[in-house]
């Protein structure tokens, strides 16, 4: 990926998903750093240290920066390796990363694996049930695949709202719960929410934010 | 078995032997004679090769991931390279030109099938052909487990197969070929079993939703 080609969804530092992240935490495995945002903004609140994985050179040498150590790899291969010393972690961060793998569901039985017991998994991924996605496929006759966002085209994987809680489930995870994420603001925020307590929830967000305790 | 082990086991070859004895007489019946020199990439034990043979292929080269496969295809076919198709390209292991490569059922377990689908453009002559085919993501059956089950639902094997990397509608396919360098020629389906009676009924209507694949080639300018 060339500087050009940067991403604006990976260069943001999530205040959804530092939300989830207890305040207590020390040590925190992100997977999937991009240019470390996320990670330095964890630092900076509550000094953890961060080890962040990533596979572009270029994000990694940035977040290299930021982060206590950052390891330039796929997570398939660094899951798959010998454990970090920095093993066990306090919290696990998956943003927008399982999607990209060919086979999430043995990466985050692995990536669990590095988790102290009780401490929290921290995971988003793009609802394959989004409404505007479901109506790409029926009326434009085209797989939902974007040169970026949350449907870009390399994504691998394809996850509903029970799939997801089933690849955490699944990975060894409890007291799995989920917040869908609207993307929008105000009154539209609202009506999404009030729309929710019908059938169509399924349908309303384009990501969910799940999370789970090992 | 964990859950995780249980979908790792489905990348191994012997969970459905069916899939890979099948000689696909009908698809191969679509190819323009004569196929001159033939590619056939995933090639699996080699039953395709033995309609591309009895078609009148005048030389048959395979490629196939798994070792035990290709060791039966090596009785079928004059060469057989072993690897996943990105590599072997790679290694310039494949000399064309060929007159006509086929890749059934291969480019939705591909990471990256645009790289694949240049690399294989590049070994054809002028004129040459490429035939694939693949499962159609507007399946009704897709749609009915998104919309009503919850679920994308991933299965053993068959349309769902849980290695199944990629998903291409009739228009992304005819499109991925098109941004490749081919030229689309033709498309067509694959509707099985009581569905062929409903295509037949709704006067190919339904086929966007009943055809279980899609079969597209296409040529090199």
């Amino acid at each position: 990926m060339s500087a050009a080609e940067r991403v604006a969804g990976y260069e943001t530092d999530r205040p959804d998903v530092q939300a989830h992240v207890p305040a207590d935490a020390r040590s925190v495995l992100e997977l999937g750093c991009a240019a470390g945002a996320l990670g330095a903004a964890l630092k900076a609140r509550q000094g953890a240290t961060v080890v962040g994985v990533e596979l572009d050179a270029l994000y990694a040498a940035e977040a290299a920066l930021r982060l206590d150590r950052v390891v330039v790899a796929d997570a398939e291969s660094f899951l798959g390796g010998a454990a970090p010393p920095e093993a066990p972690f306090d919290v696990l961060i998956c943003a927008d990363v399982l999607e990209h793998l060919a086979d999430p569901w043995t990466a985050l039985h692995r990536a669990v694996s590095l988790l102290r017991p009780g401490g929290t998994a921290i995971v988003s991924l793009p609802n394959v049930l989004f409404w505007g996605a479901l109506l790409r496929l029926v009326r434009e006759q085209r797989w939902p695949r974007e040169a970026e966002g949350i449907f870009d085209r390399t994504h691998l994987r394809w996850f509903s709202r029970d799939d997801a809680v089933d690849l955490l489930r699944g990975a060894g995870l409890r007291d799995v719960r989920v917040e869908p994420r609207y993307w929008v603001e105000g009154a539209a925020l609202r009506r999404r929410q009030a729309l929710a307590r019908t059938p169509l929830a399924p349908y309303l967000a384009p990501q969910h934010l799940l999370t789970g305790v090992r | 078995m964990t859950a995780a082990d249980h979908r790792l086991a489905r990348y191994a070859p012997t969970e459905e032997p069916g899939y890979y004895a099948n000689t696909r007489a009908d698809v191969v019946a679509k190819l323009p004679r004569p196929l001159g020199r033939v590619l056939d990439v995933g090639c699996g034990a080699g039953a395709v090769g033995t309609s591309l043979r009895a078609a009148g292929a005048t030389e048959l080269v395979g490629v196939e991931l798994f070792a035990e496969m290709a060791r039966h295809a090596e009785g079928i076919f004059d060469e057989v390279h072993v690897g996943r198709v990105e590599d072997v390209l790679d290694r310039g292991a494949l000399h064309g030109p060929f007159d006509t490569v086929v890749a059934y059922d291969v480019l939705e377990h591909l990471v990256d099938p645009e790289v694949v689908l240049r690399g294989l453009h590049a070994l054809v002559a002028p004129g040459g052909r490429i035939h694939v085919s693949v499962p159609n993501a507007r399946h009704w059956t897709l749609l009915r487990d998104l919309a009503v089950r919850g679920t994308f639902a991933y299965t053993e094997w068959g349309h769902r197969d849980a290695t199944h990397l990629r998903w291409f509608t009739r228009r992304d396919l005819e499109a991925l070929l098109g941004d490749t360098g081919w030229t689309v020629q033709a498309t067509s389906s694959w509707v099985p079993g009581r569905n062929a009676r409903l295509d037949r009924l709704s006067g190919g209507r339904g086929r966007e939703f009943l055809a279980l694949q899609w079969h597209v080639l296409a040529t090199r300018a």
